[in-house]
């Protein structure tokens, strides 16, 4: 062969090769190819970033595609049962095309495992809240939230809704990306659309499968609360939230406990922020509205008046002239007074249920949803007629104030005088709103007496003494007088439903006022009832009660002396007068024996006994045997006693036995309670 | 008409669906520079040759446009029209000149058994292909690639071409990846165009 039969002979060979279809030659040539004609597994490298409720997301990489992507999995606990709703909420994605909205990219079963996967468009781990946090400009961050506008605006333009818009679920960068992701609790309302009906008929299930309420406190929506009909304007409502979050960088409705932020959404308390620029708080309220046909009627209305803002034009809910302004400050104010007047409302009648079920000594709990479901039906309607209120727009500032003192008032009767509901629901929630609503009353009309007397014993009553130096008495009560001279006395106490004193300053406070005679003894009952509802550590609460107790009893020089042993866990009382554990002479006040943790307690009086103050005590063995007679009237509860030793007549020469068996209900009768019975 | 894949358009569609002159021209000479390549390498009597080359070009394009492609592939039916053209010409000259000995000696190839004669037409189209890949290579890379191609074209081994070159082994490997692989590339366009579907 010559030279040039050899160039071609290895041509030759050169071309057989390349034109060679097998699967070596063809991942010699083209790697790439050969790279996907050899990829195992179709995502490698997963690296956990997120676990939600329902499923868990991992940053891998895509083998196939030769990207990152964000794979999202049930979580491995869950079973079988979720198989579908998970599905689902990948394919209510799949149907969303739109810039805003997270791109779904492969919805399939993990070949090995055959549970089902899908994967998203992964995203950077900036979202919405940390976009907030770190945007000095207003601009950018409300031209991001047109963006989210813009999603949902297309979300229900299917008839998808989202129904957990929270800063968490949208991710902002600063390149002015703005995607809303997380679709898991979305939901099909219509099928109107192109897409088949699957979705709508397995969001039922799906509810029940993974609880009644769902959502994010404190950006759900009233309805998410009641777990009722939801539509956009639930999304509307969630919109209002981050906007207020944009703006002020926390949630409208804020609590330590789940359910104090539920109870403020349902009644629509937004928090009170300072510096927020008026208009763009009023877009807040309008799409913050507790019932959804006040709220914007779609995300678009919401998204125009933002769009407005920022235009500079005016919002269609600005009110534009200064008087409007000001009255619309008053009605803000003057709807919390009315939700809490519907709050009150509602908890009285809720404990009132609950005194009702004691009594029967039933525990169906399921009337008591029905009960509370009635109640909140009460609350819409005490909210409607606000509504109606406002739009009329009649009530001066002065007449506003009043109300809000007239309900505050209320608040603290409530909490501190009906001894049904202050003994199974502690007082401190009403009194801390009571003190809001006076606080707001007074900044209206700062020369109402009776609202300014119900503000210094509120502030007494949480030892807020330094709050009340801070005004001038203009009080002519010597009950106030009294209140300041006690307070001047302890400059220092500036406590709160957080900060308490210790036992030791209580009872050193309780001490002056026994020996200065400052005040009447009702205000201090009220200062332990509202400490014993805020203080966790309650060690030590004996001696700071028999305190009180003893003042209360040396009266009018007739003897009584009192034998506390801790050891035994004992308590003798001598009394000569009749004793008395109230610290007024109106029953409807917690009497002072169920402060204290011991186990036996015996009286002896030559005078009269009310078993009422029994109710609530934590005795286990209780001896009237020597008091002269045993008065009975009211219902007491009991949930430790055991024994209970009574003398054999009652002030009328009746069977004191016979008589006091009517009124005792404790979990099990006493036993020495029988047999006394049965030996006379 | 289907123009979605023009890429993909043979110049014989060009030439006939748009009445494409330069198409034409551009395969015309392509076809016969293969046929002139071919009928050398068939050790052809130099004397019949140009006339040899003249008439299979003539039946070409005569038939060119009654080319179906359903009919099977363009390489068997291009195969069988010099094969069938040369033939042609030999049994005329032999009837002329009644000379045994002159078709024996000036057919060359093909007077061999037709399969064989389209294995080497086959053979030599797909060489014609790769020379005109290779020259359309050889304007891409300005580098060492062809040279080192090139110099495995001319058989020498990966470690003499190392010690002729003093790249790396894997620099020898990468370069004669690089060029097959831009070869290949070649190779379809070229049959796209010269190959009608």
């Amino acid at each position: 062969m010559d030279e040039e039969d050899v160039r071609d002979e290895n041509l030759w060979q050169i071309y057989q090769e390349l034109m060679d279809d097998s699967e070596e030659s063809l991942s010699e040539y083209s790697p790439s190819y050969g790279h996907l004609l050899h990829s195992q597994e179709a995502y490698s490298g997963h690296e956990l970033i997120g676990v939600g409720a329902l499923k868990q997301v991992s940053k891998c990489f895509d083998e196939r595609s030769n990207r990152y992507v964000a794979y999202a999995q049930l979580k491995p606990e869950l079973g079988k049962e979720f198989f579908d709703a998970f599905i689902h909420e990948a394919w209510l994605t799949t149907g969303l095309t739109h810039p805003n909205i997270i791109k779904t990219y492969e919805v399939n079963l993990d070949p090995v495992t055959k549970r089902p996967f899908f994967t998203m468009d992964l995203r950077s781990n900036s979202d919405l809240r940390h976009f907030t946090h770190s945007t000095p400009d207003l601009r950018s961050k409300l031209e991001a939230f047109l963006r989210v506008c813009d999603a949902l605006s297309f979300a229900h333009s299917k008839g998808i809704l989202h129904l957990d818009i929270k800063p968490e679920n949208i991710q902002c960068d600063h390149f002015g990306e703005v995607v809303v992701c997380d679709w898991g609790l979305g939901k099909r309302v219509s099928d109107s659309d192109e897409l088949t009906g699957r979705l709508s008929d397995t969001t039922g299930a799906f509810n029940t499968l993974y609880g009644e309420v769902r959502g994010t406190p404190g950006y759900m929506a009233p309805e998410q609360v009641l777990n009722e009909e939801k539509d956009e304007r639930t999304d509307v409502f969630s919109l209002g939230a981050v906007l207020f979050f944009i703006l002020t960088g926390e949630a409208p409705f804020r609590g330590q406990e789940k359910e104090e932020v539920f109870r403020q959404t349902v009644c629509g308390l937004i928090q009170t922020v300072d510096g927020i620029d008026e208009r763009l708080y009023s877009v807040c309220e309008q799409a913050l509205h507790v019932l959804p046909q006040d709220r914007y009627q779609s995300v678009l209305e919401l998204r125009q008046d933002v769009a407005r803002y920022l235009d500079g034009f005016t919002i269609t809910v600005e009110r534009t002239t200064f008087i409007a302004r000001g009255l619309r400050f008053i009605l803000r104010h003057q709807r919390m007074a009315w939700m809490t007047l519907a709050l009150i409302l509602s908890v009285s009648v809720v404990s009132l249920v609950s005194v009702v079920r004691h009594k029967r000594q039933t525990q169906e709990v399921a009337s008591a949803q029905r009960d509370k479901n009635e109640l909140m039906v009460q609350m819409r309607e005490l909210n409607t007629e606000y509504q109606v209120f406002e739009n009329a727009v009649l009530e001066s500032r002065d007449n506003l104030a009043d109300k809000l003192s007239g309900v505050a008032i209320q608040a603290i009767r409530e909490s501190l005088g009906v001894a049904e509901y202050s003994m199974n629901n502690d007082p401190v929630g009403p009194l801390l709103e009571a003190s809001l609503l006076l606080d707001k009353s007074l900044k209206l009309r700062p020369s109402n007496n009776t609202t300014f007397e119900k503000w210094v014993h509120v502030n007494f009553i949480m030892l807020n003494f330094s709050e009340i130096l801070t005004r001038e008495n203009i009080s002519s009560s010597w009950v106030v007088q009294h209140m300041y001279d006690v307070a001047s006395q302890f400059p220092d106490f500036a406590y709160d439903n957080k900060v308490r004193p210790s036992l030791q300053q209580l009872e050193e406070l309780f001490n002056y006022a026994e020996s200065n005679n400052k005040g009447n003894i009702q205000n201090y009952e009220s200062v332990l009832r509202f400490d014993w509802g805020v203080r966790k550590d309650k060690d030590g609460y004996t001696d700071v009660a028999l305190s009180l107790i003893r003042r209360i009893n040396s009266k009018d020089n007739k003897a009584f002396s009192v034998d506390y042993d801790e050891n035994k866990s004992s308590l003798r009382v001598y009394s000569e007068a009749p004793f008395n554990a109230y610290s007024s002479l109106s029953v409807h006040y917690r009497p002072l024996l169920s402060y204290l943790a011991l186990q036996n307690f015996a009286l002896e009086s030559p005078s009269h006994f009310n078993l009422v103050m029994l109710d609530h005590t934590m005795f286990e063995r209780v001896d009237l045997v020597k008091v002269n007679f045993v008065k009975a009237h009211d219902t007491i509860q009991s949930k430790t006693l055991k024994v209970l030793r009574l003398p054999r007549k009652n002030k009328y020469g009746k069977d004191s036995v016979e008589e006091v068996y009517k009124y005792l209900h404790t979990s099990d009768l006493p036993k020495e309670f029988t047999s006394t019975r049965g030996r006379r | 008409m289907d123009d979605a894949h023009e890429t993909s358009y043979s110049l014989l569609a060009r030439a006939l669906d748009y009445d494409d002159r330069e198409a034409w021209d551009r395969m015309v000479s392509s076809y016969d520079k293969f046929i002139y390549y071919l009928l050398r390498k068939s050790q052809i009597n130099e004397n019949e040759l140009d006339d040899l080359r003249q008439q299979v070009m003539a039946n070409l394009v005569r038939d060119l446009k009654k080319y179906n492609r359903n009919k099977g592939r363009f390489r068997v039916w291009f195969s069988h029209l010099v094969r069938s053209t040369i033939q042609m010409h030999y049994r005329k000259r032999m009837s002329e000149e009644r000379k045994a000995e002159a078709y024996e000696l000036n057919a060359g190839i093909y007077s061999q058994p037709e399969n064989e004669i389209d294995t080497y037409f086959t053979k030599q189209w797909e060489l014609y292909l790769m020379r005109l890949a290779m020259d359309r290579v050889k304007e891409k890379y300005r580098g060492q690639a062809v040279e080192v191609f090139e110099l495995g074209l001319d058989g020498l081994s990966t470690n003499e071409i190392i010690a002729q070159t003093g790249l790396s082994e894997a620099s020898v490997y990468k370069y004669k990846q690089r060029v097959k692989r831009s070869l290949m590339i070649e190779i379809s366009f070229l049959k796209q165009e010269l190959e009608p579907q």
